[in-house]
């Protein structure tokens, strides 16, 4: 008798341990990005994203739902996923996508979203201590994946990779015609942004420094030189050594700048900035929206993939008589 | 908490005439509407949950386990470490400025928020894979290293001029602040919003292993201070009138700083930077009632209490789900009531 | 907190011209060689020709006159201007802890820019320098009205305590905004430490006259600033209107704070220490403190701001971070070696 409640017990125990942890009985062990190993439930349902633009567009992207997900609020008091609405569509407004705060989200919120899996970053401030105490919690940190590799990792997680490689395909394919069409290894590029007295520029600016180098294009050596993922403020001593032959300046279309904004603070960094720059003098420097460069999306990539092809390859067509 | 019987018994050992009836229902007040915020935050969130629910999970009538860790593991920790953090920091504060004899005195002087926010910064920054369980530990290391380098530096010579032991203060906190600046200015930016919202101060993820630190210090730390109001009463007219008047100036001093600096180090430590209750705590209570040192001492710690509860308990549910972190709500809470004060009353116990 | 007006004896003033002189001298020096460094090199020769037949279509011209020569200017002009106010306001409130910041002038400063980033969205650096002054003015105002309203009055110990209370008020709806959207102020980051970058002469053409009238001002008013340090009582006895100096002074170091704010945004630290280095040196007499503090701290910004354009090539280092990382060790040594 004692014996038979001693088991009915331990296997209750067991089954509330196992049904707290993973929920489905079948899971995948996970080395996440704080080296921890996380046992994933195979058919997460309800999973939650505590980073939007780096976590949940790209789980939109790659056809999956989060059940709840971090975000920001506009001045206005609307909270938005970044980038989401113009990339895939959709937001917390159109979506049953639950928003559980920014960082630190509200712990209590997440918890009574239920998830059974929760996908967070290094820069989320809620700590790991409180969210395992609600869901399988995995950690993936972007300054040790690039881009692709945070995709892959979500892709695993979710088991989506068949999707993923769909993605790539479509963004191979891109990348191979724009190096069909123009000759990238004669063609200097460089990506720059003024900002207060200095010249800002990354070692690759995010999707269009991956665009132009996956396509094969030459840099400044200045800009070689940058960290790879890293940026450098450069004085405006320094306009000329980050001259190219195609130059992109960036302007941020999220808070309704216009090109002209990009233009007064490169002006304003360097007056008559135009005249020492040989791309801008030659009419060779392309004022594009900031948003699709700098977001981690195929859409986006496709977008800017797009855009470099036909502001390099582009002719306007005069036919002569 | 059980310390403030010790308190009251201590106190009127010691200065029993200076309990004004004023002052004892001031404490009262304050430690009742302490109470209060604490049913309060407890019965507050996101999760929904009636008062009955939390009342039965208080008592031990288990229903489902997350309810069980809302109230247990998130909101009754963070709650009380509010309390804890605001009463240790207020202490702090009101200590050093007896001590130093100036009014614009806080843990930031002897560069308790420095120390931390330069090892927690520098720390996230140059080595990202470092566990956040660390912070705690490097941020108490890092003040209370950087408030030992301005005490061995102010004392090394014969003079102990309080200005030159400001002045050191000064020196040594711009320098580390500087560097932390430009960690955060120049590091990535993610791992700097990261840092930035450390320093923000908050008690989001308090938990039981922190109400025992925070709680067992301040009970040793505590009776440490109010033995001091003594001398710190002394020190008050000036250094040469402390000595005329038998206080054994150093090494009191000494003992009355590095209490103060083990609670501002302590409570940073867990909850990172929320100096200003230091500052303002001691200005509000001085302000609100005519009180010896020991008393004052405590209405300041139940200030500091009460306003980073407040703070706190806003913070997380004024535009919930978005937080915001209870040291900047300390800091819009605090300054309106502060000034209000300010301009009612003058105040009642002379610096 | 300062030594007795013991000091001020006529036999110094000879000692004291002659070292204006040579602090003047190496400013100077300060001055060219800041003109001559720079993350792209250039020669002497160039120098002297971009400054006596400039040439708008050669790039070396152009960055010395549009990019190098305003800065050193803004660094001088900056560097007088936070010494003289932080001077003035130590002598003034008797607190040796007390700065431009104290009287909310710098977070008053970086508010407004902040708010106007993050809800009215103005980028644009053009107004920039005129937003920072507004606020700086404000925040000021604000604290000296809640000073003057409170039982007692504008005293010490209600300035400071206003003061602290407004700058910690604006720190935190800084921090809130930051907290909000952090790829907004990525931009702001560096502005917020103070940046002597991305400023045109004509800013200071503008700026300039308005500084050097608050400075006339503090140094005419400089020898009542001494009576002033020594308390209110002793300097109505003396036969100073406390109230009417008072205010003339507050005036001066709001001006003097928010000129310098509108250039280089809120550098903190230079306010601070560099009266305090300068009394070391001359006592407590504010006829010497206040022109020295000028020297010194024009000299100090210049140096300081050579070292953040060159020491990490091609990069530039915000001026506000290493005024500190320069200045504080050499400020600590000095408080070892004076204060006894």
């Amino acid at each position: 008798m004692k014996k038979t409640i001693l088991r009915t017990l331990l296997i209750a125990s067991v089954a509330a341990a196992s049904a707290l942890v993973t929920v489905q009985v079948s899971a995948k062990t996970f080395i996440d990005d704080a080296g921890r190993s996380v046992q994933i439930p195979d058919s997460a349902q309800r999973i939650a994203t505590l980073h939007d633009s780096v976590l949940t567009i790209p789980l939109l992207e790659l056809g999956i739902f989060p059940v709840a997900s971090h975000g920001r609020v506009s001045a206005s008091g609307v909270p938005f996923i970044r980038g989401s609405k113009g990339l895939t569509g959709y937001d917390f407004d159109n979506s049953a996508i639950i928003f559980v705060g920014s960082s630190p989200i509200d712990i209590e919120k997440l918890a009574s979203v239920k998830p059974d899996l929760i996908i967070t970053t290094p820069w989320q401030k809620a700590t790991l201590a409180q969210l395992e105490t609600l869901a399988p919690t995995v950690v993936l940190d972007y300054n040790k994946r690039s881009r692709s590799e945070m995709f892959a990792a979500i892709a695993e997680i979710t088991g989506s990779q068949a999707k993923l490689a769909i993605l790539k395909g479509r963004y191979q394919q891109q990348i191979s015609r724009i190096k069909r069409i123009v000759d990238t290894k004669k063609i200097k590029v460089n990506v720059l942004q003024a900002s207060k007295g200095k010249l800002i520029v990354w070692n690759s600016y995010f999707n269009l420094g991956k665009v132009l180098r996956d396509s094969g294009f030459e840099f400044p050596e200045l800009v070689n030189n940058i960290e790879s993922g890293e940026r450098v403020s450069f004085s405006a001593e320094n306009l000329q050594e980050l001259d190219a032959d195609y130059l992109f300046v960036t302007y941020r279309t999220d808070k309704k700048h216009t090109p002209d904004d990009a233009i007064e603070a490169l002006e304003a960094v360097v007056p008559n900035f135009c005249n020492f720059l040989s791309a801008c003098k030659e009419g060779r420097m392309m004022v594009m929206p900031r948003e699709e460069a700098s977001s981690n999306s195929f859409t986006a990539l496709s977008i800017i993939a797009y855009n470099v092809l036909t502001h390099i390859s582009g002719k306007p067509y005069l036919k002569n008589n | 908490m059980p310390t403030p019987y010790i308190k009251l018994r201590l106190f009127n050992q010691s200065i029993a005439l200076l309990l004004s009836r004023n002052v004892l229902w001031l404490l009262l007040a304050l430690s009742l509407s302490i109470l209060c915020l604490i049913v309060l935050s407890i019965n507050t969130g996101s999760y929904q949950l009636s008062t009955l629910q939390v009342f039965n999970i208080l008592f031990n009538q288990r229903s489902d386990l997350t309810s069980d860790n809302i109230v247990w593991l998130f909101r009754f920790p963070r709650t009380l470490c509010a309390a804890l953090v605001g009463a240790m920091m207020a202490l702090s504060g009101a200590a050093l400025q007896n001590v130093t004899r100036n009014s614009l005195a806080d843990p930031s002087l002897i560069g308790i928020s420095q120390g931390a926010a330069l090892a927690v910064v520098s720390s996230m920054m140059l080595f990202p894979d470092l566990d956040q369980s660390w912070r705690s530990m490097l941020a108490f290391c890092g003040s209370i290293l950087v408030a030992l380098l301005i005490l061995v530096l102010s004392h090394s010579n014969k003079s102990s001029k309080p200005i030159r032991f400001i002045l050191l203060g000064i020196g040594i906190s711009a320098f580390l602040s500087a560097i932390t600046t430009a960690f955060l200015t120049y590091g990535e930016i993610y791992r700097a919003s990261a840092a930035l919202a450390w320093l923000a101060g908050s008690i989001d993820a308090a938990s039981w292993q922190d109400v025992r630190i925070l709680s067992g210090s301040a009970v040793v730390l505590l009776p440490l201070l109010i033995l001091g109001s003594r001398a710190m009463a002394a020190l008050r007219f000036g250094e040469q009138s402390a000595i005329c008047l038998g206080t054994r100036i150093d090494s009191t001093k000494y003992l009355l700083i590095s209490c103060s600096v083990a609670l501002a180090a302590i409570a940073t430590s867990i909850v990172g930077p929320i100096g200003f209750i230091g500052l303002i705590a001691p200005h509000a209570a001085r302000r609100l009632c005519r009180s010896s040192v020991a008393a004052h001492l405590m209405l300041s710690a139940l200030l500091g209490a009460l306003l980073v509860l407040a703070a706190d308990l806003a913070g997380r549910s004024l535009i919930a789900p978005s937080q915001i972190p209870a040291g900047i709500l300390t800091q819009i809470i605090g300054v309106p009531t502060f000034l209000y004060l300010l301009l009612k009353q003058k105040a009642r116990s002379a610096m | 907190m300062n030594s007795s007006i013991e000091s001020v004896n006529q036999p110094y003033t000879l000692s004291y011209s002659l070292a204006a002189i040579v602090s003047v001298s190496i400013c100077s020096m300060l001055f060219m060689l800041h003109l001559s460094v720079g993350a792209k090199p250039l020669s002497y020769a160039v120098l002297y020709q971009a400054l006596s037949s400039f040439d708008n279509s050669n790039f070396d011209h152009m960055i010395i006159h549009n990019i190098r020569l305003p800065r050193a200017l803004i660094a001088i002009a900056v560097g007088a201007s936070l010494s003289v106010a932080g001077a003035i306001m130590q002598g003034v409130t008797r607190n040796p802890l007390a700065s431009p910041s104290v009287l909310g002038l710098l977070a008053g400063a970086s508010f407004a820019v902040v708010i106007g980033l993050g809800l009215f969205d103005i980028t644009s650096p053009l107004y920039t320098p005129w937003i920072a002054a507004l606020g700086a003015g404000t925040a000021a105002t604000l604290v000296i009205v809640i000073a003057t309203a409170a039982p007692g009055g504008a005293t010490t110990l209600n300035l400071t305590l206003s003061g602290a209370a407004v700058s910690a008020l604006l720190a935190a709806l800084i921090a809130v905004m930051q907290l909000a959207n952090e790829d907004d102020f990525d931009d702001l980051r560096e502005w917020l430490t103070g940046s002597l970058a991305g400023n045109s002469l004509q800013s200071f053409y503008y700026i300039a006259p308005v500084m050097l009238v608050a400075l006339v001002t503090a140094l005419l008013v400089s020898r009542k600033i001494t009576v002033l340090s020594m308390g209110d009582e002793i300097a109505k006895g003396l036969g100073v209107k406390t109230l009417g100096l008072k205010i003339q002074l507050m005036l001066a170091v709001i001006v003097l704070t928010a000129c310098s704010v509108a250039m280089a945004g809120p550098v903190g630290f230079v306010g601070l220490v560099v009266p305090h280095a300068v009394r070391f040196f001359v006592g407590a007499d504010y006829r010497w403190v206040i022109p020295f503090s000028a020297i010194i701290g024009a000299g100090f910004l210049l140096a300081v701001d050579i070292v953040a354009r060159t020491v990490i090539n091609p990069q530039e280092i915000s001026t506000g971070i290493i005024t500190a990382i320069v200045g504080a060790p050499l400020f600590i040594y000095l408080v070892k070696v004076k204060l006894r």
